[in-house]
């Protein structure tokens, strides 16, 4: 499975929803929320040496302290420190760049970890500085700090970051456009799990998938299977970028389709379109050049809740990840655009995406909706 | 000459989830034999339910002049729900044979064959049919015919399929069920409809049937 079914879903929810409770036992005061592609609806499997791997599910566990009382070291430490002495998680963790990893895999047949990131609420100088363009500054009051360490003997600084403001920016988009559609799948998730959920409302919302979200995916899951045979796998382009690009794409071009191939064909194209730049530093006549542009050389993909955050900041720093981002365009040109009118379409896009193609023998089990207008009634003689 | 008959049995196969299935075609008939997976969600119960069947549906040449026969081969169905010998039960003759005139055999095996399986399925599980089923014999079919005409009177009932042997009462007339109306305006319709479908044989041997139950 590519991406987690409703069930999945539920116990990876249910695993976290403990963590949080045992992070609660020792500061009830403590927030986790869930952030990244797990809250956004846009998760998939990810493929990496040529073969699917872990999900990951990362969570925020938000400390409301004020940021001069404590040291990023502290709050890092702290959580460290109730995650080690607590039985069921001691012998799972480990300590990454940003989070602490707990490692599900051999709990639990789905194959997944979650990355707690300990943070603190941003202060106010910050959110300051970082007040994004009008119409979106409801966003940055989310914003919080988090820490970073450079290696395992560094101390941790503070960094700022925004995953709900950046989510629920993500959601406004994904609503404005698709508001009737999401209701209507959400409803249909409903029917095919009663035995999961017991209303509408209780099906959460990162299960319910407009064409944006599946074009993320599918973008996601292109890129993973793309680089997995390259010597330039690690400057793959970031989820984050392809989030982003992708959202903001659908909002500037209104691209409402529902039809997944027509709007992958739009999303990318206005995406090639600024392709373009790698070669002509001062065009910008494309169609998304506030999305992705180049300003005294520095590339310069902007957060939208965070006008100081630059998603391709390390392509300055390393223009072999630029390189391998327009490349990666070309590579859907290819794999999937000049495919897209072909009779056996579905079946190359499956190869592309190194999925199992569907045995077409195999008839996907119906769910047939029944109800009393519908419905004869039976009826014998004797 | 499109075997119209034929291609819409395919579509209906098509359209199920069959393990396997062959179809038989003989002089007179099409014998569709296989086993078949169905899901059902209730509305209103928000519950799902789900099994596999093996059938022998018989659809004739002559349809809709004469209703698809239904087989159940595994025996799951218990002879005390709706079943005449090894024949299931789907509906009165003459609420078939009406659906029948303006639908396609695909539609009706979608209709009543769809809704006895999950009637049954529902049936084994809590003890009811979900929607309704019909009282046995004479008295399950007054009940479709008031359902028809919308009415609750059996008198009416008998009435208005007369009216359908007799064609005695004018267009301009106040129609029977004292509506008040004329009878172009009111029972018109579903008596002509009844006329038009169903042979007269059918509808004489049909009222004298229900009468007689009535009477009793």
């Amino acid at each position: 499975m590519l991406e987690l079914s409703p069930t999945q879903f539920l116990r990876v929810q249910s695993s976290y929803n403990a963590l949080a409770n045992e992070l609660q036992k020792s500061n009830a005061s403590v927030i986790v929320y869930p952030q990244g592609s797990i809250r956004l609806g846009t998760t998939i499997r990810p493929f990496k040496e040529n073969k699917d791997a872990e999900f990951d599910v990362d969570l925020v566990a938000l400390y409301p302290v004020a940021k001069y009382s404590v040291l990023p070291q502290e709050i890092r430490d702290y959580v460290g420190d109730v995650l080690k002495n607590n039985g069921t998680y001691s012998s799972k963790l480990s300590e990454k760049k940003r989070c602490w990893r707990i490692d599900y895999s051999q709990q639990d047949d789905i194959g997944f970890h979650a990355d707690i990131v300990p943070a603190i609420p941003e202060d106010y100088a910050t959110v300051y500085k970082i007040l994004p363009k009008d119409g979106l500054q409801e966003f940055v009051d989310s914003a919080i700090a988090i820490t970073e360490k450079e290696n395992s003997d560094s101390r941790a600084i503070w960094c700022s970051s925004n995953p709900k403001g950046y989510a629920d920016w993500f959601d406004m988009i994904n609503r404005k456009n698709y508001s009737e559609l999401l209701e209507q799948k959400r409803h249909n998730i409903y029917k095919d799990n009663v035995d999961l959920f017991s209303s509408v409302e209780e099906v959460p919302l990162p299960l319910v998938k407009s064409p944006m979200q599946r074009i993320i995916q599918l973008l996601k899951r292109h890129r993973d299977v793309c680089f997995s045979k390259s010597p330039s796998e690690k400057d793959k382009p970031i989820s984050i970028i392809i989030t982003t690009l992708v959202a903001e794409t659908v909002d500037k071009l209104a691209l409402n389709s529902l039809n997944l191939v027509e709007l992958l064909i739009e999303t990318t194209n206005a995406l090639i379109e600024a392709g373009s730049l790698i070669d002509d530093q001062n065009y910008s006549s494309y169609r998304v050049r506030d999305l992705l542009y180049r300003k005294d050389g520095e590339w310069i993909i902007p957060n939208p809740v965070n006008t100081k955050e630059n998603f391709a900041d390390k392509w300055n720093s390393n223009p072999a990840k630029a390189r391998a981002f327009f490349n990666w365009l070309k590579a859907i040109e290819n794999d999937i655009i000049l495919n897209s009118n072909d009779e056996d379409f579905d079946r190359i896009l499956c190869e592309k995406l190194a999925i199992t193609y569907p045995d077409p023998l195999q008839k996907k089990e119906k769910i047939i909706t029944v109800n009393k207008a519908s419905s004869s009634k039976p009826w014998r003689n004797q | 000459m499109t075997d119209r008959i034929m291609l819409s049995v395919k579509d209906w196969i098509e359209s199920r989830d069959f393990d396997d299935v062959s179809i038989d075609i003989r002089k007179d008939l099409i014998v569709v034999s296989g086993t078949v997976a169905f899901k059902f969600y209730y509305e209103g119960y928000e519950t799902i339910l789900s099994d596999k069947f093996t059938l022998k549906i018989l659809v004739y040449r002559n349809y809709p002049e004469k209703i698809p026969d239904i087989v159940e081969l595994d025996n799951k169905i218990p002879d005390d729900f709706h079943k005449n010998g090894r024949s299931l039960c789907l509906g009165t003759p003459l609420e078939m044979l009406l659906y029948a005139n303006t639908n396609c055999v695909e539609a009706f095996l979608d209709k009543y064959l769809t809704s006895y399986l999950m009637s049954f399925m529902f049936y084994r599980e809590y003890g009811i049919c979900p929607y309704g089923d019909r009282s046995h014999g004479a008295q399950g079919k007054l009940e479709h015919l008031k359902e028809y005409f919308n009415v609750s009177e059996e008198d009416l009932v008998l009435q208005l399929l007369n009216l359908a042997i007799t064609n005695d009462l004018g267009r301009n007339e106040k129609c029977c069920c004292l509506s008040g109306l004329k009878f172009k305006k009111c029972h018109l319709k579903e008596v002509e409809y009844l006329k038009r479908s169903i042979s007269k044989h059918n509808l004489e041997g049909t009222y004298k049937e229900l009468s007689n139950f009535v009477k009793i």
